[in-house]
């Protein structure tokens, strides 16, 4: 992509896809969905969950999968009123951004 | 380099940082090659590229985390990261205090509004000479309609005092004509009389309102003059 992801674009993306599940998902279902979006290091992934963790947005649980223990993460309600912000925000943003590429001459 | 020699390395490169925070950074890259399968280790490891990266990355993400503490908070989404807001904070001072209560403000603004009036002097008078003669303009309007209905209302009750003494001889020479005429100048005193009453009404009511309105004005603009001036003699 041409464009820069910001920190708070990248949070809102991770919000989004981890609160589509009710139940939660996990690490490596996130950085596959959030590729299909922005091209994103797995390195970079990581942290962004842990400190949304951190800051109550995101919670996480063990669950048994395959004979073994696999992290969930979960989105709280602090998470979800974040999202919701960060809708808006982004609505208004793009909104303005979108008419002001088609006011320009980009019709040739 | 395999899985498990990938993990090793991580784990000592994490040494530094407190046991919570590794202990969870690696179950998460154990998840993650979990989740990812056998089949695509070697594909997950040139994507992670190296121990050493992701170390690297998630010690920024704590050090960021514990400044971004209270980042997101009642006032709000900043737009930016914090190493942006840092930025940014630094390069201005007092970036977060409002007007002209600190010093430095007060005498940085005053100087930069005073240079800016001077400049802009071109475009606001003219522009504040026009809109005082618009708002002049318009309440002259306002007081010339006011004042021609009452001049209007007189006019209907001097032409029907007029139609009246026409009329009223007219009845004993024409009763029929002559009562229309009379009743018509009755009519024409009563419009008059109407509308005489609602001009005076306007005037005594209208006039004053917008006097009122325009020292309101005035008065707001000076107070607020006065008190960006104080502002100033403060510093």
């Amino acid at each position: 992509m041409v464009f820069n992801t910001g920190s708070a674009l990248l949070d809102a993306i991770v919000l989004a896809i981890v609160s589509k599940d009710e139940e939660g998902t996990y690490g490596y279902k996130i950085t596959q969905e959030v590729r299909t979006v922005i091209e994103l290091s797995e390195s970079t992934l990581y942290p962004v969950l842990r400190r949304l963790q951190k800051d109550e947005c995101l919670e996480v649980y063990d669950k048994e999968h395959a004979g073994r223990n696999r992290r969930y993460y979960k989105i709280t309600e602090k998470g979800c009123a974040m999202l919701k912000m960060y809708y808006t925000e982004w609505h208004s943003y793009s909104k303005k951004v979108t008419y002001l590429f088609e006011e320009g001459r980009i019709h040739g | 380099m395999d899985k498990q020699q990938f993990l090793a390395e991580l784990k000592q490169l994490l040494g530094d940082i407190p046991a919570v925070e590794r202990d969870e950074a690696l179950e998460y890259y154990e998840d993650y090659f979990e989740d990812a399968g056998v089949e695509n280790e070697s594909t997950i490891l040139k994507e992670l590229e190296s121990p050493e990266k992701i170390a690297f990355m998630i010690k920024a993400g704590l050090r960021d985390s514990d400044k971004s503490i209270g980042e997101f908070t009642e006032t709000g989404f900043s737009g930016y990261g914090p190493a942006y807001k840092d930025e940014v904070a630094n390069t201005i001072p007092n970036s977060d205090d409002r007007g002209f209560t600190t010093r430095r403000d007060g005498k940085g603004m005053s100087l930069l509004l005073i240079i800016l009036l001077v400049l802009a002097a071109p475009i606001w008078v003219p522009v504040a000479f026009g809109l005082l003669a618009a708002l002049f303009g318009i309440s002259l309007a306002v007081f010339a309609w006011i004042f021609a209905i009452a001049i209007a209302g007189i006019g209907c009750i001097v032409v029907g005092a007029i139609i009246l003494i026409v009329g009223v001889p007219g009845i004993f020479t024409l009763p029929a004509g002559g009562i229309l005429i009379t009743g018509l100048g009755l009519l024409t005193i009563g419009i008059g009389i109407l509308l005489t009453m609602a001009g005076t009404a306007l005037i005594l009511k209208a006039v004053p309102a917008v006097l009122k309105l325009i020292a309101k004005l005035i008065g707001a603009v000076i107070s607020k003059f006065s008190l960006y001036r104080k502002g100033r003699v403060e510093v």
